[in-house]
């Protein structure tokens, strides 16, 4: 009884602890918005869950319960985890853990009540996504029966497992010292999209024959989902062959087909399959508990994050930098450029120099993904540099000094700025003459990070939301799409961030008064 | 571990701007948090050259006021004046002349003391030129020459207290705030601490807001005390003294009624002995009449402020 009591009170006290800011109520808001936004109308010439180009079940209960849980098993399985994680980081912090320890709670019921508070949160966004989803089915109307048990089966089987991963992954990138900041954020987002793509792989249906009869299914459902459905549609509407599914928006031209989709029946030892994940979740979490005094020494305070260790002297800074102390402003930069580099580790200085070599010889493409590489070895600059003073408490001292928010604006955008642009320096001078409009095309994209970086910081007073921002474009950038890869077709690219960069500097300019308060 | 080697400080601390005028007026200052908690429910004070020590059990509001003034916050109501400026309306008008120490602060670990006192130089607008050596008198002051070029992340909690007060007297303030300084110091930083107040008081004047009634003890010309968002008292620490004439009393005792009598007076200090416990009490009539009235000192005078605010 003792440890149940013990349980539910981390749990409660977690939720109310996430539950009392503004920003989790933000997000909750977004997604009953985000969720509206997956049950267009059939004229609105999109959709979030198809099979083919434009096919679709009615939005039958079903139906709805469906496209909720593909979608949240997968956008949720990825933004979930950077709106969970943390709380372990928080009580190891704050420490709180220290009087948590000299309880006779034990580690292993504390990394689950932590597994089981991520879980909490995830089933607190179901059921708003799956009550936004019950209005989206009685005012479309496509099928006005509400069959509450349909509309809750196919969202729960299939969004809990891949939910259960995340909150797993949470749990472990809060407890391993280097993963429990942008190390983390930017490594989750691989992991994610790895795990996605081989499990999906392997069990793909279409490709895959022993995939067709097996219990075994990839934790976001896709494999079991497609199965299912092309096995439906084969029955009821003989002759139609469709080929894989879109996950996301996915518009289409011509009509939209419709079919009869109101019930979804899982054989059980497909049930057993979705319950594995949830169930290795479990144990992966249970079997991180021997490692949990370790973590939990590893603070902060103990200065094990980059940004609280002293770092390396870089005396040759010191001289490079003296020309810059003369001027007004150069004093604050050059002390602002000594904090971010001097924390930087052996690692980013050898990969600073490899990007650059490759930029100095590389090929076109190989130039703009070394480009990519060389902003995203520095995602953490870009965000948290807005929040030093958040994170370090040093507020109450700047602020007070006359003048000083406008000051510290200036370096930062400056220090920013010259994050983003110097390590591109070897391919803005080979482009310069070989493609002056890539050359143009990467300036506008490095100064839109450096800008976007501190606006998306002070807007979200967290540097989450960026670095998500920046690896999912660099990802995107790497297959070759152009918001950040300045090679493909530069033009967009440029139009792009000549578009964007005013209005990041205004948010950035109309933020900051606000942000510099010191709470 | 700790520097040590310290210049005269009557002779650093002495730049301040004589001359420059620094009076300070809060006018009816009220604060909420929210609707129902009322951190300061209306204080007023006129303040000139000197160091006012700021007095108050925790959660006294002291905190919330040192904010105020030190433009991190607006009050809810009333105004500050500084030199006659509205410091809401003009927050610069008194942030150019002011030093704040924050009850918590924190420092950059990858920086040298010199080079994070350089960039708070920075931040606050002074001169490289200027700040070089202004940086130097400021490490000097509070006893860091020697660690200067040390990084932070190194330094003891004492030491970056000192770094804190260095950097609060960076640009020779006429206004210097210090909130509960010496929380977390040990004795040794306390007393060297309290030296260092004394020295900088002058010309300018120095805020102390503390619960620790011997940190003003030695340096305060003016004594204000706050309890529960409250002014209880404004004037000086000999006012404050008068008002507890002939109410504070020392009386031995044995040990076992040590409990019955701290549940019926209010006791401002004890010491064991063999033959008992000698008390001092604040109390306005004798305890017993085997207790003796005496001298009360500043902790007896403030004690007792308290006493009769709560039993009224």
């Amino acid at each position: 009884m003792g440890a149940l009591n013990r349980f539910v009170a981390i749990l409660v006290a977690d939720l109310r602890e996430r539950s009392r800011s503004g920003r989790f109520w933000l997000m909750l808001g977004t997604v009953a918005a985000f969720t509206w936004w997956c049950f267009p109308p059939i004229e609105a010439g999109y959709m979030t869950v198809s099979l083919g180009a434009g096919v679709r079940a009615h939005y039958s209960s079903a139906w709805i319960g469906m496209v909720l849980g593909l979608m949240y098993s997968t956008m949720m399985s990825l933004f979930g985890f950077y709106l969970v994680r943390g709380n372990l980081v928080r009580d190891f912090d704050t420490r709180v853990w220290q009087l948590l320890v000299a309880t006779p709670m034990t580690r292993r019921a504390y990394l689950l009540a932590k597994w089981a508070s991520h879980m909490t949160v995830f089933l607190l966004f179901l059921i708003v996504g799956l009550l936004v989803g019950a209005i989206a089915q009685v005012w479309r109307g496509e099928d006005p029966h509400l069959d509450l048990i349909e509309l809750v089966k196919p969202a729960l089987w299939l969004s809990l497992p891949a939910l259960a991963v995340t909150a797993m992954f949470a749990v472990l990138f809060d407890l391993v010292p280097w993963t429990r900041r942008t190390g983390g954020n930017v490594l989750y987002f691989f992991v994610w999209i790895t795990l996605f793509t081989v499990t999906f792989l392997v069990l793909n249906p279409e490709e895959v024959a022993w995939a067709r009869t097996t219990w075994l299914s990839d934790p976001n459902g896709l494999a079991l989902v497609l199965r299912d459905l092309q096995a439906h549609l084969s029955v009821a509407q003989p002759g139609t062959v469709i080929h894989g599914m879109n996950i996301g928006s996915s518009s289409f031209e011509g009509g939209a087909k419709l079919f009869e989709w109101t019930q979804w029946t899982l054989r059980p030892m497909d049930l057993l399959g979705r319950l594995l994940w949830p169930l290795l979740s479990v144990l992966a979490v249970m079997a991180m508990s021997p490692w949990l005094d370790w973590a939990a020494a590893r603070t902060r305070t103990a200065a094990t994050s980059a940004a609280d260790r002293p770092g390396r002297r870089l005396r040759w800074l010191d001289a490079l930098l003296r020309p810059i102390e003369r001027f007004p402003l150069g004093v604050l930069v050059a002390a602002e450029l000594r904090l971010v580099l001097r924390q930087r580790r052996r690692l980013w200085w050898l990969a600073i120099m490899v990007l650059a070599a490759i930029q100095t010889f590389g090929s076109l493409p190989a130039i703009a993904i070394a480009c990519i590489g060389a902003w995203l070895i520095s995602i953490d600059v870009f965000s948290r540099a807005v929040l030093r003073e958040h994170e370090q408490a040093t507020g109450a001292l700047m602020y007070t000094a006359a003048g000083a928010r406008s000051r510290l604006l200036r370096s930062r955008v400056v220090v920013a700025t010259m994050m983003a642009v110097v390590p591109v320096v070897p391919a803005l001078v080979r482009l310069s003459s070989a493609r002056p409009e890539a050359a143009t095309a990467t300036l506008l994209v490095a100064l839109s990070i450096a800008i976007g970086g501190l606006a998306v910081g002070a807007l979200c007073r967290n540097g989450r939301p960026f670095e998500l921002l920046l690896v999912l474009f660099a990802y995107i950038g790497i297959q070759g799409q152009s918001t950040l890869n300045a090679v493909i077709d530069p033009a967009s690219t440029a139009a792009q961030h000549a578009l964007l960069l005013p209005a990041l500097a205004v948010l950035l300019i109309g933020l900051w008064p606000r942000f510099t308060r010191v709470r | 571990m700790n520097a040590v080697a310290v210049l005269p400080l009557a002779e650093l601390a002495a730049p301040v701007a004589r001359g420059r005028s620094c009076q300070l007026i809060t006018e009816a200052v009220r604060f909420r948090y929210g609707r129902a908690n009322e951190a300061i429910a209306g204080v007023s004070l006129n303040l000139g050259p000197g160091v006012l020590g700021l007095l108050g059990p925790n959660g006294a509001g002291k905190s919330s006021l040192m904010r105020i003034l030190a433009t991190l916050m607006r009050p809810t109501s009333g105004r500050v004046l500084w030199n006659g400026v509205d410091i809401a309306r003009e927050p610069d008008a008194l942030r150019a002349g002011l030093g704040y120490l924050p009850q918590d602060f924190g420092v950059y670990p990858a920086l040298s003391a010199r080079e994070f006192l350089a960039y708070l130089a920075a931040v606050k607008g002074i001169a490289a030129a200027r700040a070089r050596g202004r940086i130097d008198e400021c490490l000097a002051m509070v006893g860091l020459s020697d660690a200067a070029d040390r990084r932070l992340g190194g330094f003891s909690g004492g030491m970056r207290q000192r770094v804190g007060i260095a950097q609060a007297l960076l640009n020779d303030p006429q206004l210097l705030i210090v909130d509960e300084p010496t929380v977390g110091l040990d004795p040794e930083e306390r007393l060297r601490f309290r030296h260092l107040i004394t020295d900088l008081a002058g010309a300018r004047l120095v805020i102390l807001s503390t619960h620790i009634v011997s940190d003003v003890e030695a340096s305060a010309t003016a004594l204000a005390v706050m309890a529960k968002g409250h002014l209880l008292f404004d004037g000086s620490p000999e006012q404050l003294l008068r008002a507890a004439h002939g109410q504070v009393w020392e009386w031995e005792i044995p040990e076992a009624s040590l409990a019955a009598v701290r549940a019926q007076f209010t006791i401002s200090s004890s010491l064991r002995r063999p033959d008992g416990v000698r008390l001092r009490i604040v109390s306005p009539e004798t305890p017993s009449a085997d207790a003796q009235s005496v001298a009360p000192a500043l902790e007896d005078a403030y004690l007792c402020l308290l006493a009769r605010a709560a039993a009224h």
